[in-house]
């Protein structure tokens, strides 16, 4: 049954998305919308979903079609859930930028690069298919961004991204 | 690439995540919206096609589309929280089967009388128990209690805050409540953890669903016990308990496998992350004590 082979890949999916989500917007609860809306426009497809290479860079793909569209229609509503500059300010202890904070000062696209290649662990090509831009933007927007991300996360830090130069 | 990926997860682990749910049900059911609004464009397209259409859907749409819609668990109950409970596991035992979480007992007895002979637990699950948090750890007070039990529920605005009297409970040991608001009004929820010393307790995630029919505030419980005899109790109640002033009906604002999640999150214990008890300290400086 189609609704049984989605419901698997969906189950099997939907954590790592929600996750992927989230270190995109910093919000549990607007990752939890994008990654239903996703899924349900995954069933919606799911008969070319299904036949497509790999299914779950296809999802990838529509999660940040999805992104992408509400950050078009943003309501304040979604910015309430941000607060660690206010926590930053009253515990010295927290002044030091997360990587989570960092990532999200970038523009939406390198921020999904980021995330797509760091984090969902997707190759240059599947990035570039994904994010809809050449494995060459990839490439340099990958490295723009780690360069942006070492200088928020300071010194501490510094040794963090590395092995990222290449 | 690790270290980023490493960093990543950290920074996860500062943020846990609200329940899964019913998601992805609920995906189905969307998506099955999704299709059919594009057949239906797609039919629409030519203006014969739309007349056609027009008395198809009318004889059709009884046995056809809204059949769909019916198939779905909690198709026609997207969002309602009566029709998330209908999706909890059921007791295996089927003790309950006659009253699924007392939808409509809002109206419930006394919740200061004592449970009544009809309170029925029952092991409905086992879920896997992640390891603790790391870093610095502060003792559980009520105000981190409720700090980290806002960030894991549902979407919904929360209010009715209160730190409640536990008996026997030992320190880092609160009993709280809130409300939640998820569209249909405020419904409340109680969470407790304790620790009864009296050894022999169940195996770390085992999963208990208490139902107490006459007992609007603790209409269903869920409970997670947890490492070292620690148990995590989840209250769904059925009514709005204020001080002296008896109680309103509400809706049960959680599912049993929502409250389940939650319950069963590693990070409950006896000492919390520094950051959710100097947090809650912040966002409740004082709390409402309820003689519930």
């Amino acid at each position: 049954m189609a609704d049984e082979d989605f419901v698997e890949f969906a189950q099997a999916t939907v954590g790592r998305l929600r996750d992927a989500a989230f270190l995109m917007c910093r919000d549990w609860h607007l990752a939890q919308d994008l990654t239903q809306t996703t899924l349900a426009k995954v069933y919606a497809n799911w008969r070319r979903v299904r036949r497509a290479d790999d299914p779950h860079a296809y999802a990838r793909k529509i999660l940040l079609r999805c992104m992408i569209d509400q950050q078009r229609r943003r309501s304040s509503r979604e910015l309430a859930m941000s607060a660690p500059p206010e926590r930053g300010e009253e515990h010295p202890a927290e002044l030091r930028m997360t990587l989570l904070e960092a990532v999200a000062t970038l523009p939406l696209r390198d921020r999904a690069i980021i995330v797509l290649r760091y984090w969902d662990d997707l190759s240059v090509e599947t990035t570039a298919e994904v994010v809809g831009v050449s494995t060459a933007v990839v490439k340099s927007q990958s490295m723009r961004s780690l360069n942006r991300l070492r200088e928020l996360l300071g010194e501490t830090r510094s040794e963090l991204f590395a092995e990222e130069r290449h | 690439m690790g270290d980023v990926r490493g960093r990543f997860r950290d920074d996860l682990a500062q943020h846990p995540a609200p329940p899964l749910g019913d998601l992805v049900q609920q995906s189905v059911v969307q998506g099955r919206r999704l299709r059919r609004r594009r057949r239906l464009a797609q039919f629409g397209a030519g203006g014969s096609a739309l007349a056609m259409l027009l008395v198809i859907g009318l004889a059709a749409g009884p046995l056809g589309v809204g059949a769909d819609d019916a198939g779905q668990p909690g198709g026609m109950n997207v969002g309602s929280p009566g029709g998330s409970i209908d999706t909890a596991t059921p007791s295996p035992a089927g003790s309950s089967d006659g009253a699924p979480g007392g939808l409509e007992s809002g109206t419930g007895g006394d919740p200061r009388r004592p449970a009544p002979p009809a309170r029925s637990t029952t092991v409905i699950d086992t879920v896997r128990i992640g390891a603790g948090p790391d870093g610095e750890l502060l003792t559980t007070t009520p105000q981190g209690a409720l700090e980290l039990l806002t960030r894991l529920l549902p979407k919904g605005k929360t209010s009715g805050y209160a730190s409640l009297e536990s008996s026997g409970a030992g320190p880092g040991m609160p009993y709280v409540q809130l409300y939640l608001d998820r569209g249909d009004g405020p419904g409340m929820l109680r969470l407790s953890i304790y620790r009864d010393n009296l050894g022999g307790n169940p195996v770390p995630g085992t999963v208990e669903l208490t139902e107490v029919p006459d007992n609007c505030v603790q209409n269903q419980m869920v409970t997670v016990h947890h490492r070292g005899g620690l148990q995590v109790d989840l209250m769904i109640s059925t009514c709005l308990f204020w001080d002296a002033k008896g109680t309103v009906p509400a809706p049960p604002v959680l599912s049993v496998k929502e409250a389940t999640e939650i319950a069963g999150n590693p990070i409950w214990g006896t000492e919390l992350p520094a950051e959710f008890v100097l947090n809650g300290a912040k966002r409740f400086p004082t709390l409402d004590r309820s003689n519930g």
